[in-house]
């Protein structure tokens, strides 16, 4: 099964890259014909639900853009179903043990956000309801590229349906670089200069390349170590052996680390900010660069009530190591899927056509920065020099080990951040602190 | 003793009703129940709930800690004996004992900061004019009153690494004084909250902070009824401030003293909110104590119930260890007969 | 130095100590108002401002307009006043009915409650919070207020009684006794004679029962899943994590979450203090 999956995975990886360039070249913005594949179970069900409530979980927080789109989203499931939505709002770092707590509760969502990474060990917790059924009816669903589907798969059965892709590129402030005279960094050398130079003329209280070392920390780690050849872990022999140690990966990590150790590109202060934190340092004038993703934008604008705006920022793919092009960058992306505990499975499944058909699905992921994955769409959004960046990234783009213990190494158990922060703090050297990460994720991940 | 109770606890006339004794005896009118009946009856609520909700939880928790309870398991299938696995890995752990080590040096450090300081200003209160006491109760009321999970944003604000008035002090300090004091003089942008050192630095001024106006006002309630008397009396003698404390004071407020540390104790070593929010939720292993990590290994992804319970069996006879002469002294001395 | 001048000095120095004192207690409390009501650009400074130059509501307004997790935090106000108000409710019924039986009666068994009651005061909650999740989700529960309350009166009744017990022994025997004589019933001499005299005691109790169910955290946080269900505490948390660095809107969300227990504190102080001498202190 494991094999499988991985199989899967990095299938998907290349398909979709390949298809991205592939779109990029034929671009032909359409955005309609959806209305009439939605609306056609809404006659039959329409009064059907009327008076009842479906629970829906999006992950983040939300922005002006989200309140309306999920305020149209809502309102086309009303009219579809006649039931109700009762949003919540669950913040990033807290999805994990919101779902743990849902599980063990019984009480939980209806339809809930995922994170594409996360699937696999929610339906090992047999969390998820399997939606082979409704993938493979709906004509929307059909329209997404069938190789999108590999994180949603498991075991031959699918449990979530893709949303919206993601990839992440470094976020920087424009006006600053052209202020201090900075050029987009071509590779790592660049890089540390041009932060060093920001935080020498900005201050030491702001951050050049801001060190993520919280929740989210290893989509800001993947892609030095991936440009510098390591990896996490690989599937060896029927287990998991960690990679931790390896010459890659430490060269990675130990440029990572001394972004904060040697160079002060970022503060030793905040070694467990995660993205959601440098963002809003970032909209306060305290961040020079740092990884995200396209969704931040909206966000940043917003709470620096757009001082920080389009003219401020813009975004370039990390360079890999030599230069030789962009480094590759964490294949990331958001699913919807229904929780398993749900009283009302067929409501929910209506609620998964309407959210993830082709015109919710796919405003949901231009407006919230994501790749979007109907293949129109995806083709126009390729066409953009604006997001340039992502599509760039993402035909080099990784995944992190495919493996239901994953997300206890990555989230739970903060193996990295752990080691990260006893580098920093000087309490380990760094051979010692991966030695010790890498015994620790083997324990997890062969569980 | 001096008593600071509205009660007295001599067993002349003892609250409780020597049943031979009484003089008259409650009527029994029809709707009455028997006399030998009423005292259960009216226990059956309190007991109904204590046992339910207190001591089957504990039993609970107890049979759990054998168990490998994980998500199947909460969701109906029964759980698998384990023996003393859970306790095993706990033992094996270097978490578990860092974690014991962060409750057990904290409690200790707090426990003394909070009991000193309180009765410090206890004193304090008891030698001021009346409105300059008045204005300090209120005064400290507010530190008193602030929730804790309020109280612990508030300070991690206050020692936040770049905005925070914390350092902007430090850094205010003469350089030559910060330097003799600290070895340092320059504290822009000091991370507080990384390193387990610092944030149970943060912890324990949260802790006092909340914890001393409590202590004060329970000492000052001590004082006010210790007879003057035996204060003039030591004043003519020409005792010092320190040897009236010692041989008049303390050993009039011992009984006082004995139970405000037994519930700094049971307070302090299993602080919850205030570390979940200055160690920002999880992640930062190395500054769990032993509540934190029993919630950790429970609640996150996967939930591993049975660890979890057995941490907290651990934390619980720690506590039971630490207050059971205190028990045993009440049992013994006080009217609990 | 004559005796005058010492004294006049020591005056000095325990009212400097008291300032002191009172500066260490209030400022906190005071930074975080002042706070709330400044400006992004006060906040976000390394300088040292000691009050809002330029007073904004603009944190105050956005966490009542934007509320916590999609409702008005009027809301999470409501919903921890019924959770503290009804462990009150409950818990004084039972206190007292506990109280009156330890205080009033000897009986077998007697000796064995009150020793019974001090030790699972030593039981830390926060252990029991695992077994208590599991009863609570299986008694259907979960994710109710009901749930937060029943899990409130079982952790603030061991002090209740023990608490309670003292102000009901307090009352002079010879009183009821007069009532019995004069041929009044059981309940009558309870309700119109031990209940009056004993009511300063039971708001007193109430009281810190009221603070502890307000501000309960640990609980709250893994009973409730449902936002609209949150407590302040929790979906002051909320806050915290959704809003991270934004300072202002978290300092103006607790203020308004700690400015009444302030104010409550402030109003009920002498009957607590007086309910601490009779019944904490003693044990």
């Amino acid at each position: 099964m494991k094999f499988a999956r991985i199989a899967t995975t990095t299938a998907t990886t290349a398909a979709l890259a390949l298809g991205l360039a592939a779109c990029g070249s034929s671009s032909e913005p359409t955005t309609s014909n959806s209305a009439g594949a939605s609306e056609a179970p809404s006659a039959a069900s329409g009064p059907k639900f009327a008076g009842q409530t479906l629970t829906v979980w999006r992950l983040g927080a939300p922005d002006e853009v989200q309140n309306k789109l999920m305020a149209d989203m809502n309102a086309k499931f009303k009219e579809v179903t006649g039931a109700d939505v009762n949003l919540q709002w669950v913040p990033w770092p807290d999805a994990q043990a919101k779902w743990t707590a849902a599980l063990a509760g019984g009480e939980g969502p209806d339809v809930t956000e995922f994170g594409n990474d996360q699937v696999a060990a929610w339906v090992a917790q047999d969390a998820l309801a399997d939606i082979t059924d409704l993938a493979k009816s709906n004509p929307d669903f059909q329209q997404i590229p069938q190789n999108l589907w590999g994180y949603e798969t498991v075991d031959g059965k699918i449990y979530a349906a893709p949303w919206g892709g993601g990839t992440r590129a470094v976020l920087y402030r424009k006006d600053w670089f052209k202020e201090l005279g900075i050029e987009v960094p071509k590779n790592w050398d660049d890089l540390v200069a041009a932060a060093k130079k920001i935080v020498e003329k900005k201050g030491k209280d702001v951050d050049g390349f801001a060190f993520n070392g919280g929740s989210d920390a290893n989509m800001s780690l993947s892609p030095f170590v991936w440009s510098a050849g390591g990896d996490f872990a690989a599937f060896e022999g029927g287990k998991w052996v960690g990679k931790l140690t390896e010459p890659g990966f430490k060269e990675g990590f130990q440029y990572y680390t001394d972004l904060v150790v040697k160079h002060g590109a970022s503060r030793k202060s905040a070694l467990s900010q995660n993205s959601i934190d440098i963002r809003t340092r970032f909209a306060n004038n305290k961040v020079g660069m740092f990884v995200t993703g396209g969704w931040d934008i909206t966000t940043i604008k917003e709470q620096s009530k757009n001082k920080v705006g389009d003219d401020q920022m813009a975004f370039f793919s990390l360079p890999a190591k030599d230069g030789s092009g962009p480094a590759p960058a964490f294949q990331g992306g958001n699913d919807i899927a229904i929780w398993k505990d749900t009283k009302n499975q067929e409501l929910a499944a209506e609620y998964l056509k309407v959210a993830a058909g082709k015109e919710f699905g796919t405003r949901y992921a231009k407006e919230g920065g994501l790749l979007p994955l109907y293949p129109e769409a995806l083709a126009e959004f390729a066409s953009d020099p604006l997001q340039a960046p992502f599509a760039e990234t993402f035909k080099v783009a990784k995944g992190f080990p495919n493996d239901t213990n994953w997300a206890e190494a990555n989230d739970t158990k903060a193996v990295l951040q752990n080691a990260a922060r006893s580098v920093i703090e000087g309490k380990k050297n760094i051979d010692t602190a991966l030695a010790d990460a890498n015994k620790e994720l083997e324990e997890i991940l062969n569980q | 003793m001096a008593n600071t109770s509205t009660i007295a606890r001599d067993g002349g006339s003892s609250p409780v009703p020597a049943r031979g004794r009484r003089g008259t005896k409650p009527p029994r009118g029809s709707r009455g129940l028997p006399e030998g009946v009423v005292p259960y009856a009216l226990l059956i609520p309190g007991l109904v709930v204590i046992a339910g909700l207190l001591l089957y939880p504990l039993y609970q928790m107890v049979v759990m800690s054998f168990q490998d309870v994980g998500l199947r398991q909460i969701r109906g299938v029964p759980a698998k004996s384990v023996g003393f696995d859970n306790y095993l890995k706990l033992f094996e752990s270097e978490l578990f004992w860092t974690s014991l080590r962060n409750t057990v040096v904290f409690a200790v450090v707090t426990v003394a900061c909070t009991l000193g300081l309180g009765t410090l200003v206890g004193l304090l209160l008891n030698k001021l004019g009346r409105k300059m006491s008045t204005f300090l109760v209120i005064g400290i009321m507010a530190a008193w009153a602030t929730p804790a999970i309020a109280s612990a944003i508030i300070w991690r604000w206050l020692f936040d690494a770049e905005s925070g008035v914390i350092n902007w002090a430090l850094n205010a300090l003469p350089d030559w004084l910060s330097n003799l004091l600290f070895g340092r003089a320059d504290w822009t942008g000091e991370p507080w909250l990384n390193d387990p050192v610092t944030i149970y630095l943060v912890l324990i001024l949260v802790v006092v902070w909340a914890g001393f106006p409590f202590i004060a006002v329970s000492v000052l309630a001590g004082l006010r009824s210790i007879a003057a008397e035996l204060y003039e009396a030591a004043k003519v003698d020409g005792a010092s401030a320190w040897r009236i404390f010692w041989k008049i004071t303390f050993p009039l407020l011992k009984p006082v003293f004995s139970v405000l540390t037994v519930l700094s104790v049971i307070w302090d070593f299993k602080v919850f909110t205030q570390l979940f929010v200055l160690a920002g939720g999880t992640s930062n292993r190395d500054a769990f104590n032993l509540s934190l990590y029993a919630f950790t290994q429970a609640f996150s992804s996967p939930p591993k119930m049975g660890l979890g319970a057995a941490i907290a069996v651990v934390l619980t006879l720690i506590l039971l260890i630490i207050t059971f002469f205190y028990v045993r002294q009440i049992v013994k001395t006080e009217d609990v007969r | 130095m004559t005796p005058k001048t010492r004294k006049l000095l020591g005056k000095i120095g325990l009212n400097t100590a008291a300032v002191l004192v009172f500066l260490f207690a209030v400022f906190p409390v005071y930074w975080m108002i002042s706070t709330a009501f400044k400006s992004n650009e006060e906040i976000f400074t390394t300088r040292f401002i000691p009050f809002p130059t330029d007073p904004t509501i603009e944190h105050v307004e956005r966490v009542f307009s934007e509320g916590v997790a999609g409702h008005s935090i009027w809301r999470y106000m409501l919903n921890s006043a019924i959770v503290a108000i009804g462990t009150v409710l409950i818990g004084a019924v039972f206190s007292l009915l506990s109280a009156t039986a330890v205080a009033r009666f000897r009986f077998r068994g007697r000796t064995s409650f009150l020793i019974l009651l001090l030790i699972v005061q030593m039981v830390p909650a926060e252990a029991l919070l695992i077994p208590l999740f599991l009863m609570v989700r299986r008694a259907g529960l979960y994710d109710q207020l009901i749930g937060l309350i029943v899990v409130n009166v079982a952790l603030t009744l061991p002090f209740g009684i023990w608490m309670l017990r003292t102000f009901v022994a307090a009352v002079p025997r010879s009183l009821e006794e007069a009532a019995w004589i004069d041929g009044a019933s059981r309940f009558t001499t309870f309700w119109k004679v031990l209940f009056p005299l004993v009511a300063p005691g039971l708001v007193a109790t109430s009281i810190f029962t009221f603070i502890t169910a307000w501000n309960e955290f640990v609980f709250a946080l893994t009973l409730i899943s449902d936002q609209g269900s949150y407590t302040m505490p929790v979906a002051l948390r909320y806050f915290v994590s959704q809003r991270s660095v934004d300072w202002g809107g978290i300092m103006a969300a607790s203020t308004l979450m700690t400015i009444p227990v302030i104010i409550f504190f402030l109003l009920v102080q002498r009957r607590m203090v007086s309910g601490l001498v009779a019944g904490a202190v003693k044990g």
